[in-house]
């Protein structure tokens, strides 16, 4: 039988069930459906939403320079940003990393992308246009534009990541931090940290922080497509930090099944950069390991726990 | 309370069991055929009715056939200016009986009613209503029973039938002596039923008609029903010879008057049959709805002709959403908008998939030019969204003008498409491509073009869409099984592709 699926270029269900491996629909009854009440969706859907609820619970996330609410603001986009050599700017409720324009630099008038592409100031005025519009919101909804600081990130991505802010992504399960993977940006991506785009994910061993597997489009590899640098020599620095910063995820959000995004700044460590209702799949894969045992664990587990002490039971479990 | 699995689990069965149960009873109680191409033969009866009306009130009563299981009335109606028209049941017996408060000169009225014989079985075991009783003065009784004397009385079809041929015999005494008062052939039929009962069968006058294709200005004609045994058989009285029950139509019953014109004089009534092929389920749906079946009463059979049309088209959609929720959520196929599938196999109904797809295609393709420049113009979404709209339309008439005059009809095909949904296609498989680059448009379009043409491919097959017209209750079933589906938690078959390194690594 599994010669049957192999033929086939798929893996055997028996194989993927043994490996504990969560599929798309037992994600969304199972998990999603069950642990994400609809009415909080919000919270997380927005980006501005969440980051005041992020500044309720003392949580560190990346500094807001502006939010654009109106076509009639755009005008004055030009002077605003001027001040701002570095910045980005995002729908607050875009989805899949759409619409995220990241500017890293100038060349006179010119905006200049991660890649050194250069950007008008109309070209930036139209995409603003498109967030207001809703362009990339869920159902063409009338959207904002976030204005954010860029991330200086750590040197200890240097090499790991081409052009572009490498992110944590952390799933957390009833608020324990379960699983981790960080995605690096490459040329594919476009300075994004999207595995839809061709962003590279690495598996995150969860109690030290150290790479355990990479994949680019679901697919193994061992150096950086762009850098040539092996991947496995890879270690996240703050660890427990970044887990305990993921674990504090849940009380902002109240969402049983979470992705929590993480960047590293170069001075204030750990910010919380996003959070995700659905998130996806693909971490499995740049693990090498399926959800299912995890998730398992976390429901014997008992509720109520401080972020720290969830932490700690998940560092002991795999310790 | 129940957990949602448990729910889940009895609403589906239930769907299964009232879906399947329904479906059963039309079938097997209602006559409903199993497959719509099945045909069958429904007779027209149309009567015309002449009379010569007085200067008063005038009431016509005519004996409807009967409406039983044997031979079900599919559909009666009539012409009559100036009548008003009910139907009524006297004594057990359904009459037609039009009344006019003032009438003047020759009237007509024509009525029609179609019937088919649903089960010619039933009819002959039906008991007699009122079986003849013997009623001929005394010496006329003599020369029936010396003339009976010589005949075998055992009752059966062959000794009935002998009486039938003695008695038409020309140029026989006794006879003729018989028949002294009974030249008519109502009388004569009278008379040979009234030598039948002496010889101890049960005898029945009934008048109707011979159901022949095509047969203008028939005449009522008479007939006996003899009880022969346990069964009963229609016997023609002049032909000597046993009628097949679905050979003729019956009208009257032994006493029942046939048409009664009052306030009018010189009343004559004269019948065409016509034999009808149709398909087998209008005919039970016909029937069912005549006999004000609570089932087919409340159902889409009782719209008009031209609504159930549109209700036939509707009543497919559930199985493109079903493909769609097969290809998504057990394979894994993307697709551009969740039903925008089903709309374009819609569409596909229209123009045949071939011509649909090629016109899919043009339209998306050439739209995804212009959009292309229009997004350098620096627009707001909504007017850019219009813009492409505008833009569709044009390219519609373009592609119709186009095609007409090279001589292809094929293109005015393209007015089919739904033009708001494509316009919002191209629009977001734009974004898509700026976003995620050709490839994933590539995938997102074969995906949803896919799953258009299997939609097709099912709503189109007239099996398929004749058996969900005929059951619609089979839609429960349906449900059904799109929310097992729903709680489907197991992998898809992208799933298994899509992790199938970890397997190899």
């Amino acid at each position: 039988m599994s010669s049957f699926f192999s033929m086939l270029g798929m893996a055997s269900p028996k194989f993927l069930r043994a490996k504990g491996i969560v599929g798309m629909n037992l994600r969304n009854v199972n998990y999603i459906a069950r642990n994400n009440p609809r009415h909080l969706y919000p919270n997380v859907d927005d980006k501005y939403k969440t980051k005041l609820l992020c500044a309720k619970h003392d949580i560190a996330v990346p500094e807001l320079l502006g939010v654009c609410r109106v076509q009639g603001h755009i005008s004055e986009l030009k002077e605003f940003l001027s001040q701002y050599r570095c910045f980005v700017i995002k729908p607050a409720q875009g989805s899949g990393g759409k619409g995220i324009l990241v500017i890293s630099g100038r060349d006179g008038e010119y905006y200049l992308k991660p890649n050194g592409k250069r950007v008008t100031h109309d070209e930036l005025c139209r995409h603003v246009s498109n967030i207001l519009s809703g362009l990339f919101s869920l159902g063409g909804k009338p959207d904002v534009a976030l204005i954010e600081d860029q991330i200086k990130f750590t040197d200890d991505f240097e090499g790991f990541s081409y052009e572009g802010v490498p992110d944590i992504r952390v799933i957390v399960y009833k608020g324990f931090p379960v699983m981790a993977m960080t995605r690096l940006s490459t040329s594919n991506s476009d300075g994004k940290a999207n595995l839809h785009q061709g962003a590279v994910g690495v598996g995150i061993d969860i109690t030290t922080g150290e790479a355990l597997r990479a994949v680019q489009f679901d697919r193994p590899i061992e150096l950086h497509p762009d850098t040539g640098k092996p991947l496995s020599t890879l270690k996240i620095p703050y660890w427990q930090d970044v887990m305990l910063l993921a674990a504090r995820g849940y009380e902002v959000s109240q969402m049983g099944y979470l992705g929590v995004d993480i960047v590293l700044d170069e001075q204030r460590g750990p910010l919380l950069l996003e959070l995700n209702a659905r998130p996806g799949l693909a971490i499995q894969i740049a693990n090498g390991e399926g959800l299912v045992p995890r998730l398992n664990f976390v429901d014997k587990c008992p509720q109520n726990l401080s972020p720290q002490e969830r932490v700690d039971r998940i560092l002991e479990y795999w310790n | 309370m129940l957990s949602s699995a448990r729910q889940i689990q009895l609403l589906v069965g239930l769907l299964f069991v009232v879906g399947f149960g329904a479906a059963a009873y039309k079938h097997f109680a209602l006559g409903f055929p199993l497959l719509a191409s099945e045909t069958e033969t429904v007779w027209q009866l149309e009567g015309r009715i002449v009379f010569e009306a007085g200067d008063g009130p005038v009431e016509v009563r005519l004996n409807l056939p009967d409406d039983n299981s044997a031979r079900r009335i599919v559909s009666s109606d009539y012409i009559a200016p100036g009548f008003h028209y009910e139907e009524i049941v006297e004594d057990g017996v359904a009459l037609g009986r039009w009344t006019a408060q003032e009438a003047v000169g020759t009237q007509i009225i024509y009525m029609r009613s179609q019937s088919y014989f649903a089960d010619t079985e039933e009819e002959a075991e039906k008991p007699l209503r009122a079986p003849m009783k013997v009623k001929l003065d005394p010496a006329l009784k003599a020369t029936a029973e010396s003339f009976l004397q010589g005949f075998d009385k055992t009752l059966d079809e062959k000794n009935a039938l002998k009486l039938l041929r003695r008695l038409n015999r020309r140029g026989d005494d006794q006879v003729d002596l018989l028949l002294r008062n009974y030249s008519s052939p109502l009388k004569r039929t009278q008379l040979a039923g009234q030598l039948m009962t002496m010889l101890g069968y049960s005898v029945q006058p009934v008048r109707g008609v011979f159901l022949d294709d095509k047969a203008r200005s028939q005449s009522i004609y008479n007939f006996l029903e003899v009880v022969v045994g346990d069964q009963k058989v229609l016997m023609d009285a002049r032909e000597n010879v046993v009628i097949p029950w679905d050979r003729a139509l019956l009208l009257q019953k032994g006493t029942e008057p046939l048409l009664e014109v009052f306030g009018g004089s010189n009343s004559r009534i004269t019948f065409a049959t016509t034999k009808v092929q149709r398909a087998a389920f209008s005919s039970a749906i016909a029937a069912a709805g005549h006999a004000q079946n609570p089932l087919i009463d409340f159902s889409i059979y009782s719209l008009p002709l031209s609504d159930q049309n549109t209700f036939k088209l509707l009543l497919v959609m559930p199985l493109g959403a079903l493909v769609v929720v097969i290809l998504r959520n057990l394979v894994g196929i993307r697709t551009s908008g969740t039903f925008m599938p089903v709309l374009i196999a819609l569409t596909f109904l229209q123009t045949s998939l071939l011509v649909g797809l090629m016109l899919f295609v043009i339209v998306v393709g050439v739209g995804l030019i212009m959009r292309s420049y229009l997004s350098s113009l620096n627009l707001l979404l909504v007017p850019r969204i219009a813009s492409v709209l505008v833009f569709v339309i044009i390219l519609y008439a373009a592609i119709g003008v186009l095609s007409t005059k090279m001589g292809w009809q094929g293109g005015l095909k393209v007015t089919y498409f739904p033009m708001i949904i494509l316009s919002w296609t191209i629009e977001r498989m734009s974004v898509l491509w700026d976003e995620a680059g050709g490839r994933d448009v590539m995938v997102e379009c074969a995906g949803s073009l896919l799953t258009a043409s299997l939609a097709y491919l099912l709503m189109s097959n007239t099996f398929v869409s004749d058996t969900v017209f005929l059951y619609p209750e089979l839609l429960l079933v349906l449900l059904g099984v799109i929310i097992a589906i729903g709680s489907y938690s197991g992998f898809r078959l992208s799933d298994l592709r899509r992790f199938a390194p970890l397997e190899r690594h």
